[in-house]
């Protein structure tokens, strides 16, 4: 029988061919007269020869092997793996929305223009900000976007501020983003009950301090507490309070960063609001601001005049274009239709869901595991494998030890003030007995530590491809396909 | 497995005693996320079921759980300094709790 788990270039033979072109209407080039001689390979290139059907067959077979919400639990903590919704793809598919062009005059894509307006609009409510910009393509860029407002509001005031702030337990993005935007970065340690230590903040808190990025709840899940005296003391010292979204499916419809007094806040569309994580592919980052930083936003943004939408580029205070056109579009379409399709009760709902689902599970595995954090958590929630590491396994070891159930690990070893760190986040979308099945395999693997810990430390047992040589892997990468690497 | 001890830091752990209940060890430990970095250290901690031990001579007996065996590459050289610690191989950021 074919091994359609093979490489495509062990499938090939020499001369198939998947499609047959016609012959050239054009007179033939001597590349050798158009291009130097070094540009010109003088071996044929070795291109899989298949037929189209060997193709389809190839490359259907490898997406059977992949892992996604639809076909399966996936309790990525921190990324939000929740399911996406069909109805968003089937309004981001509709003519008037995927038939059109950026260039087009605006008299003629009022729909679009007024559904970016009412996207701004909806977010700024849900944010408790007052202005939005939809540009930023992806989480880390509106991360980006929100310090150059930062950093063009103080110098705005004439201040040259050059510190930011970051929790030892924030996103790896947000002191990356503080850096690229030309800030240093201070890291502020937690407290034993992984919270912000405001007496520590405090101590980093000066007349440098450009702003605090802060998640909240923060990436232990945990719900930062003492978030309007922290607030109160960035502002008193003259910096800014920087929201990042990744956490907002915790608390949509409870409270809002504006609330907390944040000035700048960025949301993960691909988090909370529902829309394909890509892989890389095109996603939103969109931007809250309050008043004294709207001037900066980024232009165009949709604003509406006499009933009518259009795109404003005239602000003189811009930080300027962030993104080409308008943002991702088919991205923004398809959080509108999750936001319109849920409405402010099920955006509520939405985040009990995710708090219940996360306490839930939580409680059924304390038990079992080191839970390091006393509070109750949000919609996600942190375990330690520092006891099972004293049995001679790691946290790697039962998240390879899952695969062989079907599950998607959770997040390991991040934040990194946790050892041996589990992060589970359950997400609203799944039923109780998906979490009932998965507390069960956590449990018979924590067993499994115990009584057998060859089988976890082996794992996975059931996948096509079984325990890698991480090691190898990283030290010694082969990734350009030549037929002799292959075969030693 | 053999590794190799540098002057610098064999004159530190000949010196040093291993509290009560206490093992010296050589530990990999993982941090990240979405990327993951492997630290290896020096340190004294508690014993773990099914550790090697790997004696180094000079009475440096060093216990490694089979995680870290998978990352410590044979051959690797343990190293002191004023500055760093205990380093070991490549891994510059290895730290030392001892």
């Amino acid at each position: 029988m074919m091994n359609y788990n093979d490489l495509i270039f062990e499938i090939s033979r020499p001369g198939r061919i998947g499609c047959s072109l016609p012959e050239s209407d054009v007179p033939a080039v001597d590349v050798s007269k158009k291009l130097p001689a070094h540009l010109i390979r003088d071996e044929e290139p070795e291109l899989p020869e298949v037929s189209e059907l060997q193709l389809v067959r190839h490359y259907t077979a490898l997406s059977n092997k992949n892992h996604g919400v639809d076909n399966g639990f996936y309790p990525l903590g921190s990324c939000t793996m929740k399911y996406n919704p069909k109805i968003n793809e089937d309004v981001a598919r509709l003519d008037g929305f995927s038939r059109i062009h950026p260039y087009q005059p605006a008299s003629t894509v009022q729909g679009a223009l007024g559904l970016l307006h009412e996207l701004q609009e909806d977010l700024a409510v849900i944010t408790g900000m007052d202005a939005v910009t939809l540009q930023p393509s992806a989480g880390a860029q509106g991360e980006w976007t929100g310090l150059m407002l930062v950093k063009a509001y103080l110098e705005q005031k004439g201040e040259k501020r050059t510190t930011v702030l970051v929790p030892d337990s924030a996103h790896g993005t947000n002191p990356a983003s503080a850096t690229v935007a030309g800030f240093r970065t201070v890291t502020v340690p937690s407290n034993e009950q992984g919270l912000v230590d405001v007496d520590e903040l405090k101590k980093h808190v000066n007349e440098d301090t450009a702003a605090l990025m802060l998640t909240n709840p923060n990436t232990l899940g945990l719900f930062e507490k003492d978030i309007v005296e922290i607030a109160k003391v960035i502002h008193e010292a003259g910096g800014l309070l920087y929201y990042d979204g990744a956490n907002a499916n915790a608390i949509l419809g409870k409270t809002t960063p504006g609330k907390m007094g944040f000035d700048i806040v960025h949301l993960n569309l691909h988090k909370t609001f529902t829309t394909p994580h890509g892989g890389g592919g095109p996603g939103a980052g969109p931007v809250g601001v309050n008043k004294k930083l709207i001037p900066f936003l980024p232009v165009p943004r949709v604003v509406e005049k006499n009933d009518h939408y259009a795109l404003n580029v005239d602000e003189p205070l811009s930080i300027g274009r962030v993104k080409g056109y308008y943002g991702n579009f088919g991205i923004l379409v398809r959080a509108y239709t999750y936001i319109r399709t849920m409405g402010p009760d099920g955006l509520r709902q939405v985040s009990e869901s995710a708090v219940l689902h996360a306490n839930y599970l939580r409680k059924k595995l304390e038990p079992y595991f080191v839970s390091p954090y006393e509070q109750v958590s949000k919609h996600e929630f942190v375990l330690s494998g520092s006891k099972q590491k004293k049995l001679g396994v790691r946290t790697l070891d039962m998240a390879k030890r899952l695969l062989d159930f079907g599950y998607h690990p959770p997040t390991i070893y991040f934040p990194l003030n946790v050892e041996e760190c589990l992060m589970i986040e359950p997400t609203e979308t799944e039923s109780k007995e998906t979490l009932d099945a998965f507390a069960d395999v956590m449990i018979q693997i924590a067993r499994e530590v115990e009584e057998n810990p060859d089988i976890v430390l082996n794992a996975p047992h059931t996948t096509v491809i079984g325990r890698l040589d991480e090691v190898k892997a990283a030290r010694k990468p082969v990734v350009r396909y030549e037929k002799e690497t292959i075969q030693t | 497995m053999k590794i190799r001890l540098t002057d610098a830091a064999r004159q530190q752990l000949t010196g040093f005693t291993v509290p009560e209940n206490r093992v010296l060890r050589i530990d990999a430990d993982m941090k990240g996320g979405c990327g993951i970095s492997v630290h290896l250290s020096v340190e004294a901690g508690e014993p773990r079921r099914h550790d090697t031990t790997l004696d180094c001579g000079g009475g440096i007996v060093f216990h490694i759980d089979r995680f870290t065996e998978r990352y410590l590459d044979e051959g690797a050289e343990i190293d002191w300094t004023k500055e760093n610690g205990f380093t070991i191989g490549s891994s510059f950021d290895s730290g030392c709790t001892v």
